[in-house]
């Protein structure tokens, strides 16, 4: 589920999910896809600054004789430059940072959704939020309190493990059947009451 | 070395990496004129020196500067000399900045020569990791450090007794121990070692958890203990200290008491068997990682010593006149613990924790540590039992005499998502001192009535059926006078009374000093 293959039908596919998965469980499902999940200016600044480096380095060694005026010119344009390409390459933004770096800020983009997006304020504390980063490859998974103490360890668990691995390289197909094993988990340990009213919007949440 | 610059280069400080980027830059253009003169393209030398600056800043900005410039010099012209140096200057700042930041913070020392100086008592946190742990637990209603302690004890004890029987056996527990962690168990087996045996863990404590900010915490714990290795010549005892780290995703769920015993797979819960390339041969996952539950990354020996602890040691009491610490808001949990248990009676479970404490001190004071046995969970029993094998191996006692509880007071009452606990802060009076085999008092006193206080802290299954505390010498499920066995099964309904399924047993002692809360 790159960002090319997001579309409108993918989001009507995964709001049918979530409504089917909430017609038999208590828990109240949101899904959130996100382009990204932080601001990557340090490494677009890396870039440049490596991009205009390289340049000094030739304009200082290079047989050819410059003015020395080329010297400040050439070194900012070539910091600008290499600052908008990398700006537009998410190869070279992935390069040059760390997988620690990405997971904790799609974490930390997750964790600010939850509240943003009212799933912590559910009456039963029955909110879970799925939220899948695509330039991190990472997909999280934030359960409020009423579910994780409601479902066994070993399960949740195996759930969890099946979603992350969807998550590393989202596409539908994959996502539907993680999210299908959370449902049946959610129906088994929360099913759902005579009044299961629907607290929160079906519709995934796009940020492309 | 890539790996830590990229670290450096990708917080998220845009700032740092300017700092970074610019630094080199300036000094690339400042540097010209040494430049032009080595490159000979002289069309663009010239500028003047760097010139100091005002004050200390501009002149270590200038030195700096000046030993760059000499460094660069040096590179260029004297290539033999230069290079060297740059690699000495570059490991040092990288030393400076990084490496010695990172142990500072962590504490961790190389388990590259198997031994590493020991870790000081100051490097706990005096107030120990409460507030850490319910962070924890905002991830993970089901982490109760009372499992958590249970699990380490376990799984300390089965990877020592594997590795006596060599790497194979403890490669069976691959899903909890990493490589590292195995090689630098197997590392330290004597030749012909045939056999560990007599695992005690004298004492385990937290020393740091970090991570909880990120998708993957760690946990360091120290651990004391006491084993006896078997080989060909004979069998010898050893008093080790050494350090453990775990780690684990931080939202996964803690399994229920009965899985965290590192018996089963961690992922599937089947017993543990080792299938093809080491993945259980029941779900067929190879565990390399804190997936699923918590998993020992690293160990370090800090300390292997024959000889025992020092129990004859005179330590003044601490802590006796300061203050009782209750947790914020103990009232409100008292009251509604009592609401929540209506068959709960205070005076119950005072004389209950009476009856435990007497028989501790009569245990204690007998080298009888058998008779605590249906009182204390498994792992303070352990633990206790490893201070009592210590004396008896020095044929010494430390008796406490003519002792008598002054004072009971309940300061803390936790639920978690196995157990209920309540700690009371337990005031006592007697005459402690320790005597030799002939009967002499090597330390303490006959003669001066000794004042001390501690934190004890009880728990209870939460499954537990809901009775008052008993007070007597009979087991707490059927009824039959008390005989268990080590593992603490009742001899008569085969109930295992010391896990709290039926009634209140000691899980921890803490000092005056060291109680937080």
């Amino acid at each position: 589920m790159n960002r090319s293959r997001i579309d409108q039908d993918a989001c009507e596919t995964l709001a049918g999910c979530v409504t089917e998965i909430e017609k038999y469980t208590a828990a109240e499902l949101v899904i959130v896809v996100r382009a990204r999940s932080g601001h990557y200016a340090h490494a677009d600044y890396l870039f440049g600054a490596l991009l205009a480096l390289l340049g000094l380095v030739f304009l200082l060694f290079s047989p050819v004789e410059f003015n020395q005026y080329w010297v400040l010119i050439d070194v900012v344009l070539l910091f600008v430059l290499g600052a908008y390409v990398s700006s537009k390459t998410e190869a070279i933004r992935r390069l040059l940072t760390t997988g620690k770096f990405r997971a904790s800020v799609a974490r930390t983009g997750a964790a600010a959704m939850f509240y943003e997006a009212g799933i912590a304020n559910t009456s039963a504390e029955m909110g879970v939020l799925v939220y899948v980063s695509l330039f991190e490859r990472r997909l999280e998974l934030i359960a409020d309190r009423g579910v994780l103490q409601a479902v066994p360890s070993q399960e949740w668990n195996e759930c969890l493990f099946g979603l992350h691995q969807a998550g590393r390289d989202p596409e539908l197909e994959g996502m539907l059947k993680a999210l299908r094993l959370l449902g049946a988990l959610l129906a088994a340990y929360l099913p759902a009451s005579d009044d299961n009213p629907n607290e929160l919007p079906d519709m995934p949440r796009f940020e492309l | 070395m890539i790996k830590a610059i990229k670290r450096l280069l990708t917080g998220q400080h845009p700032e740092r990496v300017l700092v970074f980027c610019c630094v080199p830059l300036l000094l690339l253009i400042l540097n010209a004129d040494v430049f032009a003169r080595v490159g000979g393209g002289q069309s663009y030398g010239g500028g003047g020196d760097g010139g100091s600056g005002d004050g200390a800043a501009g002149a270590i900005l200038w030195l700096v500067f000046q030993l760059f410039r000499i460094l660069l010099y040096l590179t260029i012209e004297y290539p033999l000399i230069g290079i060297p140096l740059d690699i000495i200057v570059v490991a040092g700042v990288f030393y400076f900045f990084f490496w010695r930041r990172q142990r500072i913070q962590t504490g961790i020392f190389s388990t590259a020569t198997g031994t590493a100086p020991a870790l000081e008592n100051s490097d706990i946190p005096t107030g120990g990791f409460v507030r850490e742990f319910d962070q924890l637990r905002k991830f993970d209603p089901n982490f109760s450090e009372i499992i958590f302690t249970d699990f380490c004890y376990a799984l300390y004890g089965k990877a020592q007794e594997a590795r006596g029987r060599g790497a194979e056996a403890l490669d069976l527990y691959s899903p909890y121990l990493s490589d590292a962690a195995r090689s630098s168990l197997v590392q330290r087996n004597q030749p012909g070692l045939k056999e560990v045996k007599g695992v005690i863990v004298g004492s385990m404590a937290v020393s740091s958890v970090r991570g909880l900010e990120t998708p993957i915490v760690q946990i360091g714990v120290l651990f004391e203990s006491n084993y006896t290795e078997v080989t060909p010549n004979g069998e010898s005892s050893f008093y080790i200290r050494e350090r453990w780290d775990l780690e684990r995703k931080r939202d996964v769920l803690s399994p229920e008491p009965e899985q965290a015993r590192a018996l089963h797979c961690p992922r599937c819960g089947a017993p543990l068997q080792r299938g093809n390339a080491g993945a259980c041969a029941f779900c067929n996952t190879r565990i390399d990682s804190g997936e699923f539950q918590w998993y020992v990354s690293a160990i370090t020996l800090l300390d292997r010593e024959d000889r025992g602890p020092l129990l004859t040691a005179d330590v003044p009491e601490v802590g006796t006149e300061f203050p009782s610490v209750f947790q914020p808001g103990f009232e409100n949990a008292r009251v509604e613990f009592e609401r929540n248990h209506p068959e709960f009676a205070w005076n119950d479970f005072y004389a209950r924790a009476n009856l435990i404490f007497s028989e501790l001190q009569a245990a204690w004071s007998t080298l009888n540590w058998e008779r605590a046995r249906p009182h204390e969970t498994d792992s303070i029993f352990q633990m206790h039992q490893y201070w009592i094998d210590a004396y008896r191996k020095q044929n010494l006692r430390n008796v406490l005499d003519r002792f008598a509880v002054t004072a009971m007071q309940p300061v803390k009452i936790k639920e978690d998502a196995f157990y209920n606990s309540i700690t009371m802060r337990i005031g006592a009076q007697g005459y402690d001192y320790t005597v030799d085999a002939s009967g002499r008092v090597v330390s303490g006193s006959k003669d001066r009535l000794r004042h001390w206080s501690e934190y004890w802290t009880f728990i209870r299954n939460r499954e537990a059926k809901p009775v008052a505390a008993r007070a007597d010498l009979n087991c707490p499920n059927c009824g039959a006078p008390l005989k268990v066995n080590v593992s603490g099964i009742c001899a008569f309904c085969n109930g295992k009374i010391t896990s709290g399924e039926f009634d209140w047993v000691l899980s921890r002692i803490e000092q005056d000093e060291s109680y937080s809360g």
